[in-house]
Parts: C-alpha cells; sequence; structure tokens
C-alpha cells in the first residue's frame, strides 16, 4: 500500500499548492493547511480523472497519473515564487505537534472501526463502489452508469467513485479496501479541521473539545466509515462553513476563491451537496454585495470546481425520478398536514429514541434556544440561516416523496443527514458560544 | 454571568459525554485488535462465481419472483447481484438478452421461470441462483 499513501500525499501536496496559490500572504495555520489540503487536494485530483474519462473515453491509469503530475507541476510553477513567503506565513506550534499526533493516532482508531465493515454498508456495494466497478472495469462502456436501475440512484453525482478511481489508478491493486482506506481518511480529516478551523477564532482548549467530542462519537464512527459519499459531503460542507466564516470575517478574495473550490466539490459529492452549494453561494453573495472583488473571488472559486458536476447533470445523468415524478404527477401523497406529521414523529424519535443523537444533539439544540441571539450576530447569522434554509429544503424533499413509504424513507436517512451536518453544527455552536472578538 | 454559568455547563456536559464515548470507542478498538481483521462474505458473494459465464455482454436480463419495492430487503439480491456483475447491466424483467439471472425464493421457482422465458439452463449455483440462455 505504499502506492496509495503516495498517492495520498500527491494530493495533499495538490491540494496545499491550491490553498497557497490563494492565500500566500495570509495567517494560516498549520493544521488548517493540512487538514483543508486533503479534501482539497483529494477533490482536483477526482475531477482530473472526470475529465480524463471525458477526454478519452475510458479508464487510462496512465493519462490519469501524467494529468495529475502535469497539475501538480502547474501548481508549483504558479507558486513558484509565492511558496517560501505562504511557508513563513504558517504558524506551526509545539501543540499543533501534539493535537496532530492525537489526531493521527484517531486515525489508527478510526481504520480499526472501518476494519468491522470492509465492504462497507448498503448504499457503499449497491451504489458508490459498484460505480466505482464501471469505472475501473467498464472501459468505453462506463457511461452505463447513467443507465443502471432507479435503486442504484443513477442520477447521483460521483465524487467519491472518481476518487476511488484516483487512488486505485496509483495503486493498481486492492480495489476492495481502497474505499475503506477513503473513508477513513475522510472521517478522520473532518475531526481535524473542525479543530483548525475553529482554533483560528476560539480558544484552542475550546476547539480541541469541540473536535473531541466528534472524533469520539461512536456513530460518526460507524457513519463515517460505510463508505457512503455522506462524509465526502460531510467534510466539504464544513470546509464550506469554516471558509465561510474567514471569508465573512476577513474579507479575504483567496479565501472566497477556496470557498467557491468546496461548493463546486460539494456539487460533485451528493444531490443534496448541490442544494446546500446553491443555499450557501447565494447567501454568501448576499452578504458580500457590497464587495464585488470577494464575490469575483467565490466566483472563480466556482469556475474551476463546478464543471464537473454541470457536465454530469447536464449531458450525461438522467434526471432526478423523484423531483420529475412530483412535478408531472398531481397531488402527492405526503405534500399536506399528515406529511409534516409523520416528519416531526420521525425526527422526535430520531433524536430523543436514540440515546447517542440524544446526547449530542439535544444539548446542540438548547444551545441555540438558550442564546438565539448569538447565532444572529454579524457573520453568524449567515451560517444560521443556511442551516435553517437546508432545514425547509429537507422538508420540502421530505414531502414531495413519491414512491417510497414516508416513515421508511425518514427512518433510512435522517441519521445519515444528521450525521452529515454535525461537523457543521458543532463548528456553528462553539463558534457562536466562543468566539475571541466577542 | 448568565453566558459564563452556560459555557461551564457545556463544557462539563459535553466533557462527561465525550469521555463516556471516548471509553466506548476505545473498548471496540481494543476488542477489535485482539479479535484481529474479521473475514468478511463480500456483497453478492451468492452471485460472484455467475459473472465470468457472461463476459462480454454488456446487458443480462434478471428475472425474480422477490419482492423489489424499496423497502423491502428483497432488493438487496438485485442490487448485490448488480454489484457483482458490474460493469455488465442487470435489466429487470426484460428477456430480450442472451444471457439472464434468475434470483428466485427456490430451485423450483426458479425453473419454472426458466420455462415461462423458454430458456436453457447453463448454470445453477450452489445458492440456488439459475443463470440461463436464450437460444
Amino acid at each position: 500500500m505504499i502506492n496509495f499513501y503516495f498517492a495520498l500525499l500527491m494530493s495533499v501536496l495538490i491540494g496545499w499548492l491550491a490553498v497557497i496559490a490563494f492565500t500566500p500572504n495570509t495567517r494560516r495555520n498549520f493544521l488548517l493547511d493540512a487538514f483543508l489540503s486533503v479534501g482539497l487536494g483529494l477533490g482536483i485530483c477526482a475531477q482530473i480523472t472526470f475529465y480524463s474519462f471525458l477526454a478519452i473515453g475510458e479508464y487510462n491509469p496512465t493519462l490519469i497519473i501524467s494529468l495529475n503530475i502535469l497539475m501538480m507541476l502547474f501548481l508549483f510553477f504558479i507558486n513558484r515564487k509565492s511558496i517560501a513567503t505562504a511557508w513563513r506565513n504558517t504558524v506551526f506550534t509545539r501543540q499543533d505537534i501534539v493535537i496532530g499526533l492525537f489526531f493521527l493516532a484517531m486515525f489508527d482508531l478510526i481504520f480499526t472501526v472501518a476494519n468491522s465493515q470492509p465492504f462497507g454498508q448498503w448504499d457503499a456495494w449497491a451504489v458508490w463502489n459498484m460505480k466505482t466497478k464501471f469505472l475501473v472495469f467498464g472501459g468505453a462502456e462506463w457511461k452505463d452508469i447513467f443507465q443502471l436501475h432507479w435503486h442504484t440512484q443513477p442520477d447521483y453525482p460521483l465524487l467519491l467513485p472518481f476518487i476511488n478511481t484516483w487512488l486505485f489508478a496509483m495503486v493498481q491493486n486492492h480495489f476492495q479496501i481502497i474505499p475503506s482506506w477513503t473513508s477513513v481518511i475522510f472521517t478522520g480529516s473532518g475531526a481535524g479541521l473542525l479543530y483548525a478551523g475553529l482554533t483560528r477564532y476560539i480558544p484552542w482548549k475550546i476547539a480541541l473539545l469541540a473536535a473531541f467530542i466528534l472524533v469520539t462519537f461512536p456513530t460518526y464512527h460507524f457513519f463515517g466509515t460505510t463508505q457512503y459519499a455522506d462524509i465526502t459531503l460531510s467534510y466539504y460542507l464544513l470546509a464550506a462553513i469554516i471558509l465561510l466564516t474567514t471569508t465573512l470575517r476577513e474579507k479575504h478574495r483567496g479565501f472566497a476563491a477556496l470557498l467557491g473550490m468546496a461548493l463546486g466539490l460539494m456539487c460533485f459529492a451528493k444531490n443534496e451537496g448541490l442544494v446546500m452549494a446553491i443555499i450557501l453561494a447565494l447567501l454568501a453573495i448576499v452578504y458580500l454585495r457590497k464587495e464585488p472583488k470577494i464575490i469575483g473571488g467565490l466566483l472563480l472559486g466556482l469556475l474551476l470546481t463546478t464543471p464537473p458536476a454541470l457536465i454530469l447533470k447536464i449531458f450525461l445523468a438522467p434526471p432526478n425520478r423523484d423531483m420529475g415524478l412530483f412535478l408531472f404527477k398531481a397531488g402527492g401523497e405526503y405534500f399536506n398536514l399528515n406529511g409534516l406529521w409523520i416528519i416531526i414523529q420521525q425526527v422526535a424519535k430520531a433524536i430523543l429514541g436514540d440515546p447517542p443523537f440524544f446526547l449530542i444533539w439535544t444539548p446542540l439544540l438548547l444551545m441555540f434556544l438558550l442564546q438565539p441571539q448569538r447565532y444572529f450576530k454579524r457573520e453568524t447569522q449567515t451560517l444560521t440561516l443556511f442551516f435553517l434554509f437546508y432545514l425547509a429544503c429537507i422538508i420540502l424533499i421530505y414531502l414531495t416523496t413519491i414512491h417510497f413509504n414516508l416513515a421508511w424513507r425518514i427512518s433510512r436517512t435522517l441519521s445519515r443527514i444528521l450525521i452529515i451536518l454535525l461537523p457543521a453544527v458543532l463548528f456553528l455552536n462553539f463558534y457562536a458560544y466562543w468566539r475571541k472578538d466577542d | 454571568m448568565l453566558l459564563t454559568t452556560l459555557r461551564i455547563v457545556i463544557i462539563g456536559f459535553f466533557l462527561i459525554v465525550s469521555t463516556v464515548h471516548a471509553v466506548v470507542s476505545f473498548q471496540q478498538y481494543r476488542r477489535a485488535r485482539v479479535a484481529g481483521f474479521a473475514p468478511s462474505l463480500q456483497p453478492g458473494h451468492e452471485f460472484a462465481d455467475l459473472p465470468p459465464f457472461v463476459l462480454g455482454n454488456k446487458k443480462v436480463g434478471y428475472f425474480t419472483d422477490l419482492d423489489l419495492s424499496p423497502e423491502n430487503y428483497d432488493t438487496g439480491n438485485f442490487l448485490s447481484a448488480q454489484y457483482q456483475f458490474a460493469p455488465a447491466l442487470l435489466d429487470i424483467n426484460n428477456s430480450d438478452h442472451t444471457f439472464i439471472l434468475i434470483d428466485a425464493s427456490s430451485p423450483e421457482s426458479a425453473f419454472k421461470i426458466s420455462q415461462r422465458l423458454q430458456a436453457r439452463p447453463v448454470y445453477f449455483n450452489p445458492y440456488g441462483k439459475l443463470l440461463v440462455q436464450k437460444p
């Protein structure tokens, strides 16, 4: 598996070069750079892999590796004069070493948990890993992915399968293990990113507590290592929330560009990511409406990483079956008060009836209810509005359920939604209560 | 004062909960370390010996007498079969393909479906999955 580590290192390097390309003269924390580079780098490599498929019509590991090496060299070239400056501006303390070692230890724990489900859960082999098989072994017929039976969600974006395809191109072996290791990377990096993002604005001990809550949560380990795209979406949502906060506070065009890149990667991760990215982008533009240069940075970032999602959705993937059926079929069964009541019941059951979720989510909700004014203070209101708008979207999506039993659908999906949102909600809550400039 | 009190309560509560979670997680970790890597059957293992018979075929028909509604766990049969057959597509209830996979609740049902399709059995594996071929 030495090739896997090399692929990961290359991805992190590409991610780091992308970060410093936009923020060379800005004070940055070493751990924030490290954990942000993991996701950005893997996302960029996955999108390059997607472009290689479009270019020659099939999986070609030589082309994939060559293009990624070219990207790395290109980023080195454009950063050649600023690498030294960027490194000097990176804050690196002794506690970063200790905390970095702590997160490395957590990776080992998460990896061991992942071994208890080596093939992931249902959607791993029914959707994501199965699609990776089409990409890697399908030859010129890889686009048959979009003709699969609707049970396998053929309209879904393909960031996770392309990340696994990129890693497989480097490793050329261990097809079954790569998705497991990918899930471990994103699960651990999400917790590290939470700490690194919070510590920029709140006392580091409190930031560590927030990350400790997440990284010790057994349910987070379980869902993170199911090999679903949920954990990648959770990571990119957290990255976007952190970058949005940084952009709004520091009014920095470079961070806005990185935010745009994170939003583009969210669009390519899952359909829910597309919804989240649209809400976040619109909120950012409204809040920054008097800063055209910063909006320009945001749009630049979006331009860099959104095309794969657009190409896939417009030219390749079939339309979403749920939306299509609802729009063209008069009167959805659950689009009424009964549907709303089922949603309320199932949410109460999920949070109040499940001890792990009850112990984490109830205090987080209470934090909001006890001091709501803190969540609408300055840039924090943008983050809060995102969660409120997204909550409305989830309710609408559930109310428009067509060919599932609604209670069943909620019972199968709600816990996953709660895990996707958890890191970002932890960030919002701890930021709202402990921000240093308060 | 209220904020300070709230902060202390929040920290205390989450410290307790996280410590309990950390202990649980560490116990799981120790058990897993001691037990070593637990071998697992790969998804769709009951179909694993069938794909070599259909190499080169882009699509394979799929017939079953199981309930394939989304809420039913029998859907997992189709999905795990699709995982094993990928990158070949399984085409539910379409007999216009050279090879057809019959995934039935019993051997009797499987062979009845085969007769109805007027297809020749190619391979019947130990898990009761029947691969047939149209003339």
